[in-house]
């Protein structure tokens, strides 16, 4: 079955995957993760909080994005006088 | 439906119609280098088929080069059409459904079909116990390719003593510095993935990264001054010029040659007028090696020592005389 993957932990790009039937949350999330931490990551399947162990279906469009988002890390603008 | 539907609804629309259609780039088929593969392959064969190795290896060496000018707009072409594909088209379903998780994500949305504006509301903003209050974050649909597409507005505005513009580590009037989630934010923007865009933006607001920040949350009540330890605000604060450090009004010094301001680490006591002065300004005499400001200073040495100098001149004229005499 095919879902649309949205990583935003990184660039961001929308992608298309093929999925085993029976997967769920919880194992799609662990094989596209580097170091899957769920805690670390906010999970949405078709814009919506779910369990772990839901199962994922054909069409889905499941989202991860990290708890922690650093801002201004390139550019640091100091306040000076 | 509802009334709020109806104004989603209607926001999905205005959005929608906005929409420029992304195709994949015009495609031009390598005909001729194609037409040359072919001819090469001919030539190959009946160089193979009258036993002719040499010639039959200058053709290959020649399809070799003329294969990957087939191949490379084929791939280019390949790439740039699966990104379109999987960015696939918004619709006006597509879109409602984005504002209509926005509501469950998020306490308060509204949408303002006049100002083309969505805006969603954060819970209080806490980083490192501080409270920093609620955050609007506004997105202006009419603006989603350009860089100021958003603001950051504090509702309970608690801005740094030293900048008010500052109201979190990471926004400055009303501008948000995303960071490691500039790239996501884009992408989300022009894919129109509008829950997207809030989420990330609502993260980047509870993460405090305390390396860059516009006013670190230490210092949020005031900058510490690294000479007598007190806190003061930007207003009485200087920046010290030899070493980037700022300190209070107190403890700031005006050299009296450039007119900039010092730490007490970066400025000394000119020995003779006894004003403070800079190391830029500040020079050795070169007589005795004090420090001195410019004013102090005469052919290069201080009062003393230029004026023991001229004492001295008249014996310095006898020497040659002298010398003569032996």
């Amino acid at each position: 079955m095919r879902l649309l993957c949205i990583n935003n932990d990184g660039a961001g790009f929308a992608d298309y995957v093929d999925v085993t039937e029976g997967t769920t949350v919880r194992q799609f999330f662990e094989g596209h993760i580097t170091h899957p931490n769920p805690s670390n990551y906010l999970i949405r399947v078709n814009r919506q909080p779910v369990a772990h162990d839901q199962v994922l279906v054909d069409g889905d469009r499941i989202s991860i994005t990290p708890t922690k988002i650093e801002g201004a890390h390139e550019a640091a603008i100091k306040v000076q006088r | 439906m509802s009334r709020r539907t109806t104004v989603f609804h209607r926001a999905a629309v205005a959005i929608h119609s906005l929409l420029r259609p992304e195709f994949p780039p015009e495609l031009s088929l390598p005909t001729a280098s194609w037409a040359e593969c072919q001819r090469l392959t001919r030539l190959i064969e009946k160089a193979r088929h009258r036993r002719l190795p040499a010639a039959a290896r200058r053709m290959e060496a020649a399809l070799a080069v003329v294969i990957p000018r087939v191949m490379s707009p084929l791939h280019d072409y390949e790439r740039a059409a699966a990104k379109t594909r999987n960015r696939g088209t918004s619709t006006i379903h597509d879109i409602l459904a984005e504002l209509t998780a926005l509501d469950s994500e998020f306490d308060e949305v509204s949408v303002s079909m006049e100002r083309h504006c969505i805006t969603v509301t954060t819970d209080a903003v806490v980083l490192e116990g501080l409270d920093l209050g609620r955050f609007a974050i506004v997105l202006n649909w009419h603006r989603l390719h350009e860089r100021g597409a958003y603001e950051v507005d504090a509702l309970d505005a608690s801005p740094a003593a030293a900048s008010e513009d500052t109201t979190h580590p990471h926004v400055q009037s009303n501008s948000l510095c995303e960071g490691e989630g500039k790239a996501a934010i884009r992408q989300a923007l022009c894919d129109r993935r509008l829950f997207d865009f809030f989420v990330l933006v609502r993260q980047i607001l509870q993460t405090y990264n305390a390396s860059s920040a516009y006013v670190s949350l230490d210092d949020w009540f005031g900058i510490s001054c690294p000479d007598c330890g007190a806190t003061t605000s930007e207003d009485d604060s200087y920046h010290c010029e030899g070493c980037s450090t700022t300190t209070c009004g107190g403890c700031s010094n005006r050299c009296r040659d450039c007119d900039d301001y010092f730490c007490s680490d970066c400025i000394r006591t000119c020995t003779g007028c006894e004003d403070d002065t800079c190391s830029s300004c500040r020079s050795a005499c070169v007589e005795c090696g004090d420090g001195f400001c410019k004013g102090c200073l005469t052919d290069e040495c201080c009062p003393l020592c230029h004026e023991n100098k001229e004492e001295e001149s008249p014996t310095e004229i006898d020497i040659p005389s002298a010398t003569a005499s032996i």
